[in-house]
């Protein structure tokens, strides 16, 4: 079969099923493989049209929203066609009181924010970019922003979900209410799943009052460890913390506005007008003791502006040309912060000192060519992958133009096998962003 | 049999191997109920002899359910299809406290309460605590993801454990979740919390460990009735306000517990509710001062407030035994775990309140108000008339409700026996299949605690066989 006659097929097939398809593949290319056909379904029925589409003709299928995490995974294996869920954007339910809400998966987080805003409330959640961030491409890629250091990863806030597989069934799992167990937690399989074992439709949040008051604070430190160790001071407190991250020197400049060879540790705290005062006026006491020469304080409008600006580390102006992810046990995270630092020293890194997280960004990819990116990352016993596994983590490439030879995941661990039989059972046909998760799943 | 129990005694030491049917009586119940005795029981004492009795079972041909405190609501832990029961008792030790990382490493049979009183010297606890945490392992809060009353502001089981080392249905070890906060790959992790033991067997629990808290206020509001204290809860939380807990009891629940325990409450007191508000001191000052003035404004006629922790704990007396008082009132109870949204608990116990009337069986509500978790008791007499039929049929009736309302089925107790055949009232029959498929994906056939969660397509009247009734006493809680 021709490829134009191909494309006619997939074509008519998608429009025979109600769904409406538009011919710029080229948005749509995923590591430089461009689809034949883009299928825009705008309710969950179409949703479920296009993929009972996909299984019949064994067309692959790459699921789209804002497409901010493109980068993250290996590029796919097969692709016929991209499925954009931003035509399902609206919010579906909210019941303030219930602090709840369903949304569709195409719904973009700072829409999302600005109609629980109108309530009083939030979703705490901060990925990069949350104009374009969809609820859906969020929750497949699975990862936490700063915020996450005060309210985990996006799956600790999902409490309902609707998705289809890839033969078009549609499924639910969890409901409205806060607490509930009946039956298996199904959604736990597509946050963070990358869109491979199914298309998430719908997501139920548990959401929060927006707190009547915020802070930032921002200390300057010679070293991570010395930051880390204020951290640790504070929270032994028991001051709640909603962020806390220590930008590189390097990453000061855009988030905070600070030039110079020092790190900045840029704590979010927020609450009653009381908790706030109180914890801002223990952390200044903490960072002098550790070293820190001076500690600023923004507030309210200004502080939640630094926290835009820190969560879209290195993605300000769109998805860098490099991303890499690092998560080690927490008290590896300083460390993990320094080795990333030696192996780019051009790049933007922050790491959230409460989770071990790092967050490495290079906007421009500045002079590196792939075979040194490849080899900072990979070369034996001394990339920076080989490092994190010493500390007992992991490296994930985030985003990145195609690098032959490197991994984006890198060796899977224990339970393998379990999640080869979840693609089997969910997808044996592999039409779901195939080859592009842990292990070419 | 024999070549079985020879096996599991190789594997786990003749003495944890029980196989006569007086020693195995122990083993024939949980917290409520069927019963069916087990074909043995072997107690292995280290995660690589749970993974050997896994191993051994399979090659016998025989299932393998796993067993914590048997403080469970819903049959989890009943060998309905024989089988080797394997309790995790034994394995009982925290490995480790890490303070710096606010992580506790403990095995399967550790008791919930034990957690934080390991981790109470460094300033830590573990946030969930089902009204049985001084039983219940944390073993098997995993398997049911259990709940509590905290877990209004702190969430559920899934919430607090980083990871677990589990036996597969192949007899091998896995590490599902670690330490570092994210990890590439599937969750599996958070699909095996609240699977009730029906695919793998947790051997270890990395749990999440939290700062205790400077402050904590408890507040005890009597109200008239039902709808003032219903009606407080939504104001309450409609001021922006999450407490660490608000519980409610209804009458006829504080009717059962003032004999008991001598609250005082005035004898036409309609419900009671049980906020508590922890933190820093000065939002807790705060927020308490605000649920006393809520109260108030919702018509409640008293307002006592606790922060001492001699002072708060009486406070909670009546709500811990309230199951138990309940004993006083019937000589039997069929317990349900219904979950609505939070803005229709008062419908919800207005319809509750008809379906008493309708079976003729009086039904008491003590539950966590704040996240809509309902528990309501049906009393009745089995001994009477068709009082056993009819609990079962007023059971269905609020389960029925629960899910009209927007709810589900359990909020904390699991599925297991219980509510297996009510689980189309929620799901699809593809829902049910897509959750079915784990069950191949994680490899699991019939070899973990077959026969639960999934409806098996029993009708009414082969339920009615199988009475869900728990017997009262001092040691149930809710």
């Amino acid at each position: 079969m021709s490829s134009a006659t191909a494309v006619a097929e997939l074509v008519r097939a998608l429009e025979d099923a109600g769904v409406v398809v538009g011919a710029n593949p080229a948005a749509y290319a995923v590591a430089g493989r461009e689809p034949l056909a883009v299928a825009y379904p705008a309710t969950i029925d179409e949703l479920s049209a296009a993929l009972h589409v996909a299984t019949r003709q064994d067309a692959a299928v790459v699921p789209w929203g804002g497409g901010t995490r493109m980068g993250l995974g290996a590029p796919p294996s097969r692709y016929r066609f991209a499925l954009d869920l931003r035509g399902m954007g609206s919010v579906v339910a909210h019941e303030p009181a219930d602090l709840t809400v369903t949304v569709e998966a195409g719904c973009t987080i700072a829409a999302l924010q600005a109609a629980l805003a109108r309530a009083g409330q939030w979703l705490p959640m901060d990925p990069p970019l949350p104009d374009r961030a969809t609820v859906g491409g969020t929750l497949a890629a699975g990862l936490a922003g700063p915020l996450g250091a005060g309210f985990g990863l996006p799956r600790e806030l999902v409490i309902g979900m609707r998705a289809v597989l890839a033969d078009g069934t549609m499924v639910k799992s969890g409901g409205n209410v806060v607490k509930n167990v009946t039956g298996y937690a199904m959604d736990r399989l597509h946050v963070g799943g990358l869109g491979t074992l199914g298309v998430i439709a719908e997501a139920t949040f548990k959401i929060l009052p927006l707190p009547q008051a915020e802070a930032t604070v921002i200390a300057g430190f010679t070293t991570p460890e010395a930051a880390a160790a204020a951290c640790a001071e504070v929270s032994a407190l028991g001051l709640p913390i909603l962020a806390a991250e220590a930008l590189a020197p390097g990453a000061t400049r855009g988030a905070v506005g600070i030039d110079g060879g020092e790190w900045a540790l840029t704590v979010r705290v927020a609450g009653r007008k009381s908790a706030v005062t109180r914890s801002v006026d223990a952390w200044g006491p903490a960072c002098r003791r550790q070293g820190s020469a001076g500690v600023e304080t923004v507030e309210g409008e200004e502080s939640r502006a630094v926290w835009e600006r820190v969560a879209d580390l290195g993605f300000g102006h769109g998805p860098p040309s490099l991303a890499v992810r690092i998560a080690v046990p927490p008290l590896r995270g300083p460390e993990a912060a320094d080795a990333a630092r030696r192996c780019a020293p051009h790049a933007l890194v922050a790491l959230s000192v409460p989770r071990g997280v790092v967050r490495l960004a290079d906007p421009d990819g500045g002079a590196a060519t792939d075979a040194s990116v490849a080899s900072f990352l990979e070369s034996e016993g001394e990339g920076l992958r080989a490092q994190v596994a010493a500390m007992g983590g992991s490296l994930t490439i985030e985003c990145r133009r195609p690098i032959p030879d490197v991994d984006a995941w890198g060796p899977p661990g224990d339970g393998f096998r379990v999640m080869g039989g979840l693609k089997e059972q969910y997808d044996p046909q592999g039409i779901l962003n195939p080859g592009r998760f842990l292990g070419g799943l | 049999m024999d070549a079985l129990v020879r096996d599991l005694q190789r594997a786990v030491g003749a003495r944890y191997v029980l196989s006569r049917p007086q020693e195995l009586l122990v083993y024939e119940y949980d917290g409520a109920v069927e019963r069916a005795l087990p074909g043995v029981a072997a107690l292995p004492g280290s995660a690589e002899q749970a993974a050997r009795v896994v191993g051994i079972a399979r090659r016998h041909g025989v299932p393998v359910v796993p067993r914590g405190a048997g403080t469970g609501l819903s049959g989890g832990a009943i060998p309905i299809r024989g089988g080797v029961l394997m309790p995790m008792t034994r394995l009982n030790r925290v490995l480790e406290i890490d303070a710096a990382e606010r992580m506790a490493m403990v095995e399967p049979g550790v008791v919930n309460i034990d957690i934080s009183k390991a981790a109470a010297p460094y300033g830590l606890r573990y946030a969930p605590d089902p009204s049985s945490q001084k039983a219940c392992t944390i073993g098997g809060n995993v398997a049911e993801n259990a709940g509590g009353p905290h877990c209004l502001a702190y969430g559920v089981t899934t919430n607090h454990v980083m990871g677990m080392e589990v036996v597969l249905a192949d007899g091998t070890l896995a590490w599902v979740g670690g330490r570092p906060h994210e990890l590439p790959g599937y969750d599996l992790r958070g699909v095996l919390i609240g699977s009730e033991g029906t695919l793998a067997v947790t051997t270890k629990v990395a749990v999440r460990l939290q700062p205790l808290p400077e402050a904590v206020t408890t507040m005890l509001a009597i109200f008239r009735d039902e709808d003032d204290a219903g009606a407080a809860v939504s104001a309450i939380v409609g001021a922006g306000i999450v407490p660490a807990a608000i519980e409610m009891m209804d009458q006829l629940t504080i009717q059962a517990v003032e004999p008991a325990i001598h609250a005082g409450y005035p004898a036409d007191a309609g419900a009671v509710l049980l906020v508590e508000v922890e933190g820093l001191r000065e939002p807790v000052e705060e927020e308490a001062e605000e649920v006393q003035r809520v109260c108030l404004d919702h018509g409640a006629t008293e307002v006592r407030v606790a922060e001492e922790p001699e002072l708060r704990e009486r406070l909670w007396a009546g709500r811990k035994t309230a199951l138990g008082a309940l004993g006083r009132l019937a000589p039997s109870y069929y317990l349900l775990d219904g979950v609505v949204p939070r803005t229709r608990i008062l419908e919800a116990l207005r319809r509750i309140r008809e379906i008493s009337g309708e079976y003729a069986l009086p039904i008491a509500n003590v539950f966590h108000a704040g996240d809509g978790n309902l528990h309501p008791c049906i009393l009745f007499d089995e001994r009477v008339d068709d009082q056993l039929r009819r609990s079962r049929e007023a059971g269905g009736a609020v389960l029925r409700t629960c899910v009209d309302l927007g709810g589900a089925l359990s909020g904390e107790h699991g599925v297991g026996l219980e509510k297996q055949e009510y689980m189309g009232l929620c799901f699809s029959d593809a829902d049910l299949d897509a959750m079915a498929r784990l069950n191949p994906a994680f490899g699991a056939g019939d070899t973990f605690n077959p026969g639960k969660v999934f409806p098996t397509g029993a009708s009414c009247v082969e339920l009615l066989q199988h009475p869900a009734v728990a017997r009262l006493g001092a040691d149930a809680f809710v």
